[in-house]
């Protein structure tokens, strides 16, 4: 392999320096080292010797991974902004974007979690997985049931019994 | 100091034995990720969600569940409130979450004792998911109650511990 001369590359370098992803139905995306560094699988690869070539991402589609990368590039960006301006604006920015970012239905929502999961990018699994717990959060069994397509293998009774442990105090 | 065998057991099933065969806990989504997920939800609320299914009531009742969320740091901050109905005179403990103002009925505490809620000495402090109680006035005997109860609002078991009589102030 050509590039595998510098596995480490100095920090001056490091913004010039490109790879290309592909999602597993074969289209390819350029983005910064940075941006593809977000993803810890990724970096694995690369320190095993796979900088240089194509990335393949099996398990990722287009449309998915293109998500992935608004993601890892936004991040990166604001990371770098962190530094530059301070903590508390930029906290704030990230917030604000995240929430936009993270306003999908629940199937765009189950593909970004597997594909964060796959490419272990921490941010986004926490983000992905928080939102999940916000969909469930406050809302009533039936109603989740229904969200996620659960079915219902209690018994009246059964329900009842754990329905009656742990109720709302005012409702 | 003794510590007795509690006599209440709680009412959580640990049936591994029908993981096999259970559903998903959510459909689409390997069970590690959806426990995950589960984990993310703040703790009164994951009591409130266990009747969704059986598959939800296992996890998230499951000690291991209570572990993760430990390690992950997931804890949130909440109030515990120790209130009793005087015309009935129960007992009851309340959670209030303060970033949502909902207030949440937790299980019942393990009173082994027939106790006199007005005298019942409350200073409680709360740590890893214990509440140290302690021990208020007998409405039989009216006599103070030589306990010290370690309530545990998520189902992972309770215990009494017995205070040395030294030990009791009042």
């Amino acid at each position: 392999m050509a590039s595998s001369s510098s596995s480490l590359p100095s920090p001056s370098s490091s913004s010039s320096k490109k790879f290309i992803l592909r999602s597993s139905d074969g289209k390819h995306f350029e983005v910064d080292e940075a941006v593809a560094l977000q993803s810890e699988m990724i970096k694995q690869m690369v320190e095993d010797g796979f900088g240089g070539d194509v990335i393949p991402l099996l398990n990722v589609s287009s449309i998915v991974l293109s998500k992935v990368i608004d993601y890892c590039k936004k991040h990166v960006e604001l990371d770098f902004k962190k530094k530059m301006d301070g903590d508390n604006e930029a906290h704030e920015e990230i917030k604000n974007w995240d929430s936009e970012y993270i306003n999908v239905g629940v199937d765009e929502l189950y593909h970004l979690i597997m594909a964060a999961n796959y490419l272990h990018i921490k941010g986004l699994l926490d983000l992905t997985c928080q939102k999940v717990a916000d969909i469930i959060k406050g809302k009533q069994p039936e109603q989740i049931r229904k969200i996620f397509n659960i079915e219902n293998d209690f018994t009246p009774e059964e329900e009842q019994e754990i329905r009656k442990e742990h109720s709302w105090a005012f409702e | 100091m003794a510590i007795l065998e509690a006599s209440t057991t709680p009412t959580v099933e640990n049936s591994e034995e029908n993981q096999e065969n259970s559903e998903p806990l959510i459909p689409g989504l390997p069970d590690e990720i959806a426990e995950h997920c589960l984990l993310h939800l703040p703790y009164p609320y994951q009591m409130l969600v266990r009747s969704v299914s059986s598959s939800w009531n296992r996890a998230i009742t499951n000690p291991n569940f209570l572990l993760s969320k430990k390690t992950l740091s997931l804890s949130m901050l909440y109030i515990f409130v120790f209130a009793f109905h005087k015309p009935t005179g129960k007992i009851q403990w309340q959670a209030v979450d303060p970033r949502s103002g909902r207030w949440f009925i937790l299980p019942p505490m393990p009173c082994v004792k027939p106790v006199c809620p007005p005298g019942f000495a409350c200073a409680s402090l709360s740590r890893q998911g214990v509440l140290y109680v302690l021990g208020g006035m007998r409405s039989d005997t009216e006599t103070s109650l030589q306990t010290l109860m370690t309530y545990r609002p998520a189902p992972v078991g309770v215990g009494e511990v017995l205070f040395s009589k030294n030990m009791q102030r009042n």
